[in-house]
């Protein structure tokens, strides 16, 4: 074998692996389920200011229109990967980040607009909306991530 | 000849399917059909071929209407890999070295 050959197999074998990255990333972020997930989020966290039973019921379909965006993703993509403890603390990270989002977006909707604590037009509605928001404005920076979790994990070749 | 270099996995077509593997626990047959645009055919008897020495698992499954046939390396398959890769960037690097010592 000579190294010229060498050389084009090992550029063959990036190029490849780049394209089962790439697919898992595409699937995993599509748009779809990004706005599914986003919209729970939303239901979920409306639930804090409202009054039961709505309180509950938009508790339950928010979590399960959550949950429902993630299993029906991972049970159609192409490429299957069993998340590693990079993703964990990534996804767990992630989550804390929204949380803060949440928080700030309330403390912004009572200062600036003066919004009431309870009912529908109310600071955990606005704080949700703006919590939702960030979700689909920080996938890029997580599917960057986890395109460099998947670089290390096959990154010596 | 480097000892690690595998003579079974450097066939393009299997070095390649072995290369989409690499990074995933499962990929779907067809999305592996349709990367390296050959056929079903073609590309069961690589899979068959890598089966056999040990290098690939086979699993299939009905979901919602379709069958679907999802493919993994083994360990012994991931570690061969792993193993000619590093053959292959030796090669690489032994002729820099030659090139930067008759430089």
């Amino acid at each position: 074998m000579n190294p010229h050959d060498a050389q084009s197999s090992l550029d063959d074998i990036r190029r490849l692996q780049d394209k089962t990255r790439d697919e898992y990333i595409r699937q995993g972020f599509a748009l779809p389920y990004v706005l599914a997930s986003a919209a729970g989020l939303f239901i979920w966290f409306t639930s804090v200011d409202l009054e039961r039973p709505w309180s509950t019921v938009a508790n339950v379909v928010g979590i399960i229109l959550f949950v429902a965006a993630g299993i029906v993703q991972a049970h159609r993509t192409a490429v299957r990967r069993k998340p590693a403890v990079p993703d964990v603390v990534l996804f767990a990270g992630w989550f804390v980040g929204l949380m803060i989002a949440f928080g700030l977006f309330r403390i912004i909707g009572f200062v600036l607009f003066d919004l009431p604590a309870s009912g529908f037009v109310s600071q955990g509605t606005f704080a949700a909306a703006g919590m939702a928001a960030t979700y689909v404005a920080t996938v890029p920076l997580i599917r960057r991530a986890i395109r460099a979790i998947l670089r290390q994990e096959t990154g010596r070749v | 000849m480097d000892p690690l270099f595998d003579e079974f996995l450097h066939v393009p077509a299997r070095l390649s399917l072995v290369a989409l593997l690499a990074p995933a626990d499962w990929v779907d047959f067809g999305f592996l059909r349709d990367t390296l645009e050959t056929s079903d055919s073609a590309l069961s008897k690589q899979i068959s071929a890598l089966a056999n020495a040990g290098y690939t698992e086979v699993r299939k499954g009905q979901e919602s209407r379709t069958r679907r046939t999802f493919v993994r390396l083994t360990p012994d398959g991931r570690r061969a890999f792993e193993r000619h890769a590093a053959a292959l960037e030796r090669i690489v690097a032994a002729s820099r070295t030659q090139a930067g010592g008759s430089a």
